[in-house]
């Protein structure tokens, strides 16, 4: 029953009814208010497929940089509850910056312009605000706010997710160490969704140029397809030599 | 960046323009936030639903950008805290009343707008990964050839029933979400 309405809805909308049937369509959807409800709910849920595709980039965007600043916040509350004294900042920070200076000044290479750090990018964990979602995905996530890096590896390795996605997310807890060499070793070769693909693509990137593997870089970066999300395609390009 | 420069960017996905964003409106959101029984977490989950309704539902930037996210999130911090207690102090709700009347009627449509989206957005979330592929796929447009490779199934067929299938169980979702009934 819902089938065939919805065959006719999808009929309505694209201009497909004409005659009799259209008139039948309109006149029952003037006397049934179920029929207008389904009917309602059906449009909604075309209009929300296309919101999804139309701003699937910004909606993305808009979630990584909210979700970074969660996680900052949950780190400077964290920070708060531990505070030293003042004093003890003035000299750290000042003890701080003259070793910096001095390791700066003796190894700066100013050859080298674009650090692994400037092009890493955090990824988005999937849990939500509610609680909801994988148990063993939220304490890794967890974990790795908390710098717990060892600890999240456990929690993933030790969890229900399926290999291909247990590996994925312990490559992504060594990315953010900048552990290259493991990001490799974990890294899967395949993937179920486009922007999996992306991401991992990106990742394979960056470590690889992080370990200077040239050749390597470069024959990857020839195989990265062009539909990858430009924020990534954009990193990947500027990492290449071409 | 103008107004008009960050809705853009806002909507054409540019990260500087949604990180401009926080830099320049979030303070005011969390110092009101802040004094009317919150925190900065929570100024942070506001600002985040805030700006994917202005995202979804808002086509054309009518008036003042900081003045029409300071509403917006206002309105979503009183609705979060009413449904948290009743006994919460209450929000001084007189800054709201001065608002325009049309203006005011407009952002609730917006946000009605918006708990329909996030209603139907939670439904789709439930689907299996294939169902939701396959249902957006079809949304792009592309053709049965290119579903077929894509997602692997055997005849054209299959992706009619598959599709009739995830639009069906999408729905019973969406009707057992306890909003439902106040929206449809």
């Amino acid at each position: 029953m819902q089938e065939e309405e919805h065959i006719i809805f999808e009929k309505y909308l694209s201009g497909d009814l004409n005659g009799s049937e259209l008139e039948a369509f309109e006149q029952r959807l003037g006397s049934d208010v179920e029929f207008k409800n389904e009917f309602t709910l059906y449009r909604d849920m075309q209009g929300y497929l296309e919101d999804k595709i139309r701003h699937a980039d910004a909606l993305k965007n808009i979630r990584s940089v909210s979700s970074e600043r969660r996680v900052s916040i949950e780190k400077g509350t964290k920070e708060k509850a531990k505070q030293k004294p003042r004093w003890f900042y003035y000299v750290s920070t000042a003890a701080t910056v003259l070793i910096l200076c001095g390791i700066l000044s003796y190894f700066i290479k100013p050859e080298k312009a674009v650090t692994y750090a400037d092009v890493y990018m955090e990824p988005e964990w999937p849990i939500k605000r509610s609680g909801d979602g994988n148990k063993f995905l939220r304490g890794a996530a967890i974990q790795t706010i908390e710098e717990n890096y060892g600890g999240a590896v456990n929690v993933l390795k030790n969890s229900d997710l399926d290999v291909d996605e247990r590996d994925y997310w312990i490559a992504e807890v060594f990315a953010k160490q900048g552990e290259a060499d493991s990001v490799l070793y974990y890294l899967p070769n395949t993937f179920k969704t486009n922007e999996r693909r992306d991401r991992q693509n990106y990742l394979k990137v960056i470590v690889l140029y992080k370990l200077n593997r040239q050749e390597e870089l470069n024959k990857f970066i020839s195989t990265v397809p062009e539909n990858t999300r430009k924020e990534y395609l954009s990193i990947i390009k500027s990492l290449s030599p071409n | 960046m103008s107004d008009q420069e960050l809705f853009t960017g806002l909507k054409s996905g540019d990260r500087k323009s949604v990180n401009q964003l926080y830099t320049q409106f979030f303070p005011s959101v969390k110092r009101w936030i802040s004094s009317n029984s919150g925190n900065e977490a929570d100024a942070c989950d506001v600002f985040q639903d805030c700006l994917e309704t202005i995202l979804l539902k808002v086509d054309t930037l009518d008036h003042n950008l900081g003045g029409l996210i300071m509403l917006i999130c206002k309105r979503k911090w009183i609705d979060k805290v009413r449904k948290k207690t009743r006994t919460t102090k209450v929000i001084n709700e007189e800054s709201l009343r001065k608002v325009d009347e049309n203006v005011e009627e407009q952002i609730t449509k917006y946000e009605e707008e918006y708990l329909r989206h996030q209603i139907l957005d939670e439904a789709f979330g439930k689907l299996s990964g294939l169902c939701q592929n396959l249902l957006a796929l079809i949304k792009q447009g592309k053709t049965t050839g290119e579903i077929q490779g894509e997602l692997s199934f055997s005849t054209a067929n299959t992706i009619y029933r598959r599709k009739s299938a995830c639009m069906e169980r999408w729905t019973e979702y969406v009707k057992q979400d306890p909003r439902y009934s106040s929206i449809y």
